[in-house]
This record gives C-alpha cells, structure tokens and sequence, in this order.
C-alpha cells in the first residue's frame, strides 16, 4: 500500500539523516545556501528592518533618545483595555483551539481513511474564508434578525446586532472567528504530525492492554507535544496582532467596536488617525517584546528545538 | 502529500509571525484598497488638477465638466472618507512622513464633519487656509453658524466650504399622523413629540417615532439638539465636557419616562425599521434624511409629495436651536502646487448654482444665495412644499454651534460605550456620565484639555 510504503521510506530517510555528509559534496548544500540566502534577505527587509526602523522610531524623541514614547502610550485610557481585551481574547480562543484541534485530530486519526479524508476537509473549509471574509460573514451570523443561528441569539435575547457585540461580548465573537478560521488548518497539521508515530509503536500499546483513550493520552499526545507549543507559538503572536476582524466589525458597526480595542488598532489609529508614528511605534514595539517573550518561553519549556 | 501542506503552511505563517510589528504592515490594508481612479481629462501642458470625490458626487463631476469643458481636471473615486475609515487622515500621515507625491489630491470632497478641523490643524496642518484665496463675500454668505461650526479651526483658518445643509427638522407622514392623531397639532416640544411616541406604544405597536439603534441616534438627535454641552470646544485645546447639565439630563429624563426607547423610538436603525419606512409616523432627522430614511418613490418606500418637514421640537431649555448629521465639506489641500486654481475648483462646487442645484446635489445648498432655486423646485418630492421649504432654510441657520468638529467621532463614541446598553434596555439618563468619560478620554488623546464640574470626567479617573 502506498500509505506504508512511504511510511517506510520516510522511516529510512530518517534512520539516514545522521549521515547528511555522506550525500553527494557541494551541490546540495550549495543549494541550501541559496534558498536560505533568498529567505535572510526578505527576513531581514520585510522582518528585521522594520522591527529596527520601530525601535529606532519609538525611542527617539524631541529630546534626543528617551522612553518618553513608551511612557506617554502606557498612560493613554486605551492602553491597558487593549492589552487586556487581547488577554481576554487569546485566553478564550487559544485554549479552545488546542483543545478542540487535538481532540477532532485524535478522533480523525482513528477513522477509515476515506472518511477521514472528507472529515480533514470539512474541518479545514472554513479556513478558505480568511480575516476580512470571515468577518463578514459572521457579520452576518451574528446579525439576530438574519442569522441561521437566530435561535441561539435570540435564546439569549439577542434583537440586534448591537446587542450580540456588546463589549463584554467581544473577546468570545472575535475567538469563534479565529477559531473556526485557523482551527482547520492545524487538524490537518495535527492528523500530519500523528501519522508520523510508527505503528509498531501504537501496536505495541495496544498489544499491552491499552484502551483507545490511553493510547492517545499515554502515547500520541506526547509525541504530538512539540506540534502543540509550534500551534501556541504562532497562534499567539497571530493573535496578539488581531487587526482586521476588530476593524471591520467597527467599520461594519458604524464604531460599535472602538478603533483602539487591540493593541494593534491602537497603533494605527495612533499612526494614521492621529498623526503620531513614534507612538505608534512604541506600542508595536510593546507588541514586539511580548511576543518574543511568549515565544522564548513557550521553546524554552516545551522543549521545541530539541533534538531527540 | 501531507509534507506539502505542512511546507506551505510553515511559510505563509512564520512571514506572518516575523512581522511582528504589523502595526505598520498591515495598516495599509484599509487605506490601500479603496481608491480607484476614474476617466481623466488630461489634456492641455500644465499637470491636471487632481480632485476626490466619492460616488454620490459624480453627478457634480458630469455637471462641472458640462460647464468647463476645457478644464483640466483628473476626477478620482474615493470613499469620501467614510465615518470611521480616516482614508484621508492614513493617507496625509504617510505623506508628511514620505513627502507628498505628485498624484496627491488638490481638492477633496468628504462626507465627515470632523475632518477639516482636524486636518486643518497640528500635528496634521495640511489644509489651504481659504481666507486669502475665496472672497469674504463668498465666506459670508453660508448659512448661520455652518462654516464657523464645521470649516473654522481653533486658531482661526478656514480650511473648508460647506457643501450641503445636513440640519435637523421634523419629517413628519402626515398620512399616518392624521390616522393617529387627527387633527392634533404637529409636537413643537420633546415633551409633546415624545409623548405622541408613547400614545403609539399603546395603541399602535410596530409604529415608530424615530430610533435610538444607531451610533448618531441619541448624541446627533436628542443631546446635540438640546444643546448639551458634551463636545463643545471654548478655546485654543479646551473643551467643555458637562454630563450634570440640565440641557443633557432633560431631555434624557424625558425619554426614559416616556418609555419609548425601544418601543416606538425603535431599537432598530432608522435605515432598517422593521416593517420598513411606512411605519414611521415622524423622525426628527437631517434634511437629507427626508429622501434616504423614507425612500421617497421607491417600491418600498413613501410615495412622491408624502413626507413634509416641520421644525425639530424647540430645545428643553426653551432655545429654538436643532443638531445636525452629515452634510459634505471642500477641502482644499495647503500641498497643491497650483492652490489658487483648487480654491477656485472648490468654490465652484460650493457655490454655483449650475451645481448646487436637484439633480446634481442630494441636500439643501448651505451657500444661501443657491437655496431659493434649490428648495423651490423640491415639490415633486414633499407634500406642503411651503412648509417643507420654510423649514429647510430656517433649519439650515438654527444648527447649535456647541457641538464642535473635533478629531474623534462622537457618534462612534456613544456606538462602542452606550449603544449597546441602551437597546439593551438600560435608562439612557444612565448612559450620559460614562458617555461623557470616553468623550473626555478620546479628548485627552487627541490633546484636548478637558473643563468639566465632575470631576471624574476633568481628570479621566
């Protein structure tokens, strides 16, 4: 079957992979140099430089260097609700991703292939449907008078669409966005990273006694471990810069959703609708930090460059 | 197989991740997308002059061109700046920054009131001052306070011209009214209007008298147009920010007590009553509304020679003074390089009566000598076209100029704090303290000193 037959090659492949010298000299590390060399360049013109171009703007002030920019941006009323709504928000929505993903992986996983197959592209379909799409389209699933879920709405006596996105409402409408938009992606990632573990593996369990449950609490979660953290390490920096989906729902709701809700919007709203790029600059920068701080934390814990 | 997914998922998603300052990135996309450049008439050797208008302005680009078929002009489609999407202020910000390119804009039709101000003053100062290049009898001759209200900056420059009144009056179905009321005078106060509302919630539910469900619904109908002072600039970066004031909690009181709010002042937007603009008995909404809200010849909407305008109720503290919503502003740009012709360029839109005329233009023109022509040939549209027109140009020079243009959004200030809780059944008396607090923290940002007896609201805390 071909399923097995690339299991086996990719288990030489790997069984190989100590002796990389021995692979025909230059060529392919020639290779390699070039596609890195393609990647550093635009890592460091579209990634680095403008970090450096922020950092340099956010510190320089009237004065000459100074944090004064960091200092008048922490005191502005939106600058704490933003961090927290952000906080809010991820909390929700990362947990309920890790959770549902590697649960709906799990269950995928156990099922015929053919099934699975078709279950893999369900779960990934509302993913096609992307930040602006999917903000209006849950628009519109959020709108009481024309949603198909109306009876959830109006079950919590939901009439208008101004009573759905309340702001206390607003971290769990942004979540059930990103959720349904990023959550069938990592299945199909998770299902990638599960058809990794060698069967003898899950026979052997199961040659032990061990139920379905314990294989995959015992067995596949551990070894998926690393694919979880990657998950988090992204999606908390996708979802620390949450923009689009805040921005058009207030456009939408002619400012129901304030233009600083995010950290990222303030930043905008401080560049583009203000004027003021040093401010904007110091909380991208804000941004930044935290981001990189999450991630070194998260690789560092979960162990994620690790080398078995 | 799964290799190449996986492969194709790690590169879009690590670029996404590496730009991590997407503060500036990905900010683009709302400015970059919206513009789209129409015909241009690039004859002639000089560099054309580059004018933005939105889609409802093409009917003025047909008529300017039909009067100098020479002119040229290179005409571009924007969003007229849209409420809440600040294309022009993205867009000038970049430019300071990079310096202003040559296909910049010289004239600029927009939509939002607050712009000019803004953009007119620090740190932005991009605006001509028009005081030098459009005659002072041309200034003189708009309506009331409209140009100091919307095109004068605190420091004294004119850096727009009005184009349309935006005024708020009484549009009243006289069909509905008769069927309800008989023949009971028209409401003259908040107190009559709103009770007529609550006669309604009793014996005709579903009719309505106007809405609270939109972000301008309270601040721009009721608290604007009983001059309370929530926005009322009184000086170079001050601003007065009163919530205690009689002027706001009187009307506010009489609307919770009339039990209206979500009755027949309808949760819904005015735009989308449920039943459609049949079931509204009256509105207090601008003069633009008259034709919007109700539809006017539409299959749906009212029939031709319905809707008559009276005068918004008087104010609770007894002034004969009304709000306002919308109407467009002219802006001309301090970076043109030829700002003598833009000036001119503007002011034929503002003033010529070969523009400001039905047909071309959806409002009442606020350049008094255009108005006579304009409202006199309305009659095809309202019932009683004397009424109607007395109540336009009265309208038109009664707007309270308490209600400053400054660089925030009210509208979109009462939409994120109070909209919420208002069709959600909460008093909107409740609603004036924490409304007055986001005011005067969005003032804070933008620079403004706040003056206000509570002190919460002075002090942001």
């Amino acid at each position: 079957m071909a399923v097995s037959d690339e299991r086996i090659s990719a288990r030489r492949r790997r069984r190989a992979g100590g002796q990389r010298g021995g692979l025909p000299a230059g060529t392919s590390r020639t290779a390699g140099y070039f596609f890195v060399a393609i990647y550093v360049v635009l890592l460091l013109a579209l990634g680095v430089a403008p970090a450096v171009y922020a950092i340099a703007l956010a510190l320089s002030t009237s004065g000459g260097v100074g944090v004064s920019h960091f200092v008048d941006t922490f005191n502005f009323f939106e600058f704490l609700p933003a961090f927290e709504h952000i906080a809010e928000f991820e909390g929700i929505w990362l947990a309920s991703q890790t959770v549902f993903v590697v649960l709906l992986a799990l269950m995928v996983h156990t099922l015929k292939r053919r099934v699975s197959t078709a279950f893999r592209l369900i779960f990934y379909l509302p993913g096609a449907m992307a930040g602006s799409a999917s903000a209006i389209i849950w628009l519109f699933m959020f709108t009481p008078s024309g949603s198909p879920f109306a009876f959830i709405l109006h079950g919590l006596h939901y009439q208008v669409l101004s009573n759905t996105v309340q702001p206390s409402n607003l971290p769990i409408v942004f979540a059930i966005m990103a959720f349904f938009t990023g959550a069938g992606g990592w299945i199909v990632i998770m299902y990638g990273a599960l058809n990794n573990i060698p069967d003898e593996l899950i026979e052997a369990a199961e040659i032990d006694g061990s139920s379905a449950l314990q294989t995959a609490v015992r067995i596949k979660i551990p070894l998926i471990r690393k694919w979880i953290v990657y998950m988090l390490v992204l999606s908390f920096a996708a979802g620390s810069q949450l923009f689009v989906e805040p921005q058009i729902l207030g456009v939408a709701t002619n400012g129901q959703v304030p233009a600083q809700w995010s950290p990222n919007q303030l930043a905008y709203y401080l560049a583009f609708q203000q004027d003021s790029f040093n401010n904007a600059a110091a909380v991208s920068v804000d941004l930044l930090v935290i981001g990189l701080l999450v991630a070194v934390l998260l690789v560092w814990r979960g162990r994620l460059f690790e080398v078995e | 197989m799964k290799s190449l997914i996986n492969a194709r998922y790690w590169r879009g998603r690590s670029l996404k991740a590496r730009v991590a300052v997407a503060a500036i990135a990905a900010t683009s996309i709302a400015g970059a997308s919206v513009l789209g450049v129409s015909a241009a008439s690039a004859k002639g050797k000089s560099a054309p002059l580059i004018v933005w208008i939105d889609t409802a302005r093409v009917p003025y680009e047909k008529a300017y061109m039909a009067a100098n078929p020479h002119a040229n002009v290179k005409w571009v489609l924007y969003n007229g700046n849209e409420n809440g999407t600040g294309i022009l202020q993205s867009k000038f910000a970049l430019w300071n920054r990079t310096g202003w390119p040559s296909d910049a804009p010289d004239v600029m039709f927009d939509s939002q009131n607050y712009d000019a101000v803004q953009l007119g003053s620090p740190p932005y100062n991009d605006l001509l001052n028009l005081k030098s290049y459009v005659p002072k009898s041309v200034l003189g001759k708009f309506a009331g306070t409209s140009m100091k209200a919307g095109c004068t900056t605190p420091s004294g420059q004119v850096v727009c011209l009005r184009n349309d009144s935006a005024a708020e009056v009484l549009w009243v179905n006289p069909t509905l009214y008769k069927q309800f009321f008989g023949s009971a005078p028209i409401p003259t106060t908040w107190a009559t209007f709103l009770a007529d509302g609550t006669a309604l919630n009793n014996a005709h539910p579903g009719y309505v008298i106007g809405s609270v469900g939109d972000g301008f619904s309270v601040d721009d109908y009721f608290l604007w147009a009983n001059e309370c002072p929530l926005d009322k600039v009184i000086g170079k970066g001050k601003i007065e920010i009163n919530p205690g004031s009689a002027n706001c909690t009187g009307i506010t009181n009489l609307m919770d007590s009339s039990g209206d709010v979500g009755k027949s002042l309808s949760d819904d937007s005015i735009f989308s009553i449920p039943g459609g603009p049949q079931k509204i008995v009256m509105a207090v909404g601008a003069l633009w509304e008259g034709t919007a809200v109700f539809q006017t010849g539409a299959a749906n909407g009212v029939p031709n020679g319905t809707m008559v305008a009276y005068p918004a109720p008087t104010a609770t503290n007894g002034a004969a003074v009304t709000g306002d919503l919308g109407g467009g502003l002219w802006l001309v740009s301090k970076h043109s390089p030829n700002k003598a012709a833009a000036a001119k360029l503007a002011q034929f839109m503002a003033t010529s009566p070969k523009i400001q005329k039905v047909g071309v233009d959806a409002g009442l023109p606020q350049y008094v000598p255009d108005q006579a022509a304009y409202v006199s040939s309305l009659s095809s549209v309202f019932g009683d076209p004397s009424t109607t027109e007395a109540t336009w140009k009265q309208a038109a020079a009664q707007v309270w100029d308490g209600w400053s243009p400054v660089p925030w959004s009210t509208d979109n200030v009462w939409a994120s704090t109070d909209l919420a809780n208002v069709t959600g059944g909460k008093p909107v008396s409740g609603e004036l303290l924490p409304y007055a607090e986001a005011l005067a923290n969005q003032a804070r940002l933008a620079g403004y000193t706040v003056e206000s007896p509570n002190k919460t609201v002075a002090t942001g805390g």
